[in-house]
């Protein structure tokens, strides 16, 4: 049910967004659990009692995790944040306090302002002192762009930028995505970990310090570079294929390496260049763009029609996977290819992570990323407008890359 | 103090940068050798040459390690056969 952001907010003075889990997992603020971005749940609340009701809430439907970071002003942005073991310490800590908006997490407090998320309100806890203390959950896919600050960051990016991103993110085609990560939208002061904004929220790890810089609009946006060398991004043995569900892959990359070599951009696979069980997208000697998907035994290659993903180039390429028939490949949302059967081609499960700019046999890329998006359908779900979409969701990126 | 790849044995590494998280290092498939990128003085550099540490700039590094000559080596054997 829709509610009135602003009224809800009239009167209230405390509020406290709690840290949501990963893939669901239990124990999921406390210091050695998983990461705990972007936000699922939080509740509206105006003094400590019922900080302790939206923590139980929070606990009930996530079943772990008891430890809260308290969160400060960010007017003194060198200020650490305080780790509080248990749901009393809580409690004692905001006696008294008068904060602002807080996101917590265990690497991360962002403070929202003015810019609120598409939530879903899933309870209201009640009414205290003719406040309304509301449990929201925003469990459907968002981006933690759409309503997130990041830690001393000017005042500019801090009114403006959440804005943008929420229009930007409003105009992608959502249903489906079961992966979405977007370097573009900065590091949010993360030199190590790299994030899934679907509902899925899981936390990749960046390895061997992959560098982050200005995207060709300008900051706040990034993209991020993997040197070829050592540098590569992992999120864990997740996205496998089924072997029957159809999907739809879309990143936006550059080839940063010389012409001519083969560089590694996403995979799930030993080697993009055997018949492992897995799938990997690599640009080849030729300069097309490749992807391969394996079942251990045998095969399938889409290939582009083009040559011309050389040095430096933003491409958006998007493969959509008909599991029963064919994969067609699309370069800047238009068709760039001949269609590939993959229904010879069982399922690719492996164990081997997800990673950008590498694959599992120890070949790199030296690429730089700027957003991964990965939708599944379900068995023969693909939609019949995907190359709609396709080119829906490459224009509402391009200028990002100044394509 | 330069910016530089330093390929070579993977004890010498630990044993000369043994702040460096050495966890996600490349390292070739038998494991002896890695590949970091560290600060390096010029004496560190020589001293480091001096116990088989390769001491190059990106290009080089990626000439070397990413080469037809590293497969088997410091990459799987690819095979174009899946091609």
């Amino acid at each position: 049910m829709a509610k009135n952001y602003s009224n809800i907010l009239k009167d209230i003075d405390t509020i406290i967004v709690a840290a949501n889990a990963v893939n669901g997992a239990a124990g999921n603020v406390d210091a050695t659990g998983p990461l705990v971005f972007p936000m699922k749940y939080f509740g509206f609340l105006s003094e400590p009692n019922q900080m302790k009701i939206a923590a139980k809430a929070r606990l009930i439907r996530e079943g772990g995790g008891s430890n809260l970071q308290k969160g400060y002003d960010f007017k003194a942005t060198s200020e650490t944040f305080e780790m509080l073991n248990g749901e009393a310490a809580v409690v004692e800590k905001y006696l008294n306090t008068n904060c602002d908006i807080y996101l917590f997490g265990r690497d991360q407090v962002h403070r929202i302002k003015s810019v609120f998320p598409e939530v879903q309100i899933v309870g209201d806890l009640g009414v205290k002192d003719k406040q309304t203390v509301s449990l929201m959950c925003n469990d459907f896919p968002t981006s933690y762009a759409d309503n997130l600050e990041l830690n001393g960051v000017n005042t500019t990016y801090l009114t403006t930028i959440p804005q943008k991103y929420k229009t930007l993110m409003e105009s992608i085609y959502r249903p489906g995505i079961v992966f979405e990560t977007y370097p573009y939208l900065g590091a949010f002061n993360q030199t190590t970990k790299l994030f899934d904004a679907s509902a899925s929220r899981v936390a990749g790890s960046l390895f061997n310090t992959p560098v982050w810089s200005a995207a060709p609009i300008g900051a706040p946006y990034q993209i991020l570079t993997f040197d070829g060398v050592s540098m590569y991004a992992d999120f864990g043995s997740i996205l496998n294929d089924d072997g029957v569900s159809d999907l739809l892959i879309e990143i936006w990359f550059k080839p940063v390496g010389a012409d001519g070599s083969t560089q590694k951009i996403f995979t799930k696979k030993n080697s993009v260049l055997d018949n492992t069980a897995g799938f990997g997208l690599y640009r080849f000697t030729n300069n097309s763009i490749r992807f391969i998907m394996s079942n251990g035994t045998l095969s399938a290659t889409f290939v582009t029609a083009s040559t011309n993903n050389t040095q430096n180039i933003w491409k958006h390429f998007a493969i959509s996977i008909a599991r029963s028939g064919n994969m067609q490949g699309y370069t800047n949302g238009a068709v760039d290819g001949t269609a590939v059967s993959v229904a010879s081609i069982t399922t690719g499960t492996n164990a081997y992570g997800l990673r950008l700019a590498a694959d599992q046999g120890g070949s790199f890329g030296n690429v730089a990323v700027a957003a991964v998006r990965v939708s599944n359908y379900g068995v023969g779900g693909l939609p019949s407008n995907v190359a709609s979409i396709i080119s829906q969701n490459f224009n509402a990126e391009r200028t990002i890359l100044g394509v | 103090m330069n910016t530089l790849y330093l390929i070579g044995p993977l004890e010498v590494l630990k044993g000369q940068f043994s702040a460096h998280d050495f966890s996600h290092a490349r390292t070739s498939l038998d494991g002896v050798n890695a590949v970091i990128r560290e600060d390096v003085t010029d004496d560190l550099q020589k001293a480091l040459e001096t116990q088989g540490v390769q001491c190059l700039d990106h290009d080089d590094t990626i000439a070397l390690l990413n080469g037809t000559a590293s497969s088997g080596i410091w990459y799987a054997p690819e095979s174009e056969e899946a091609q």
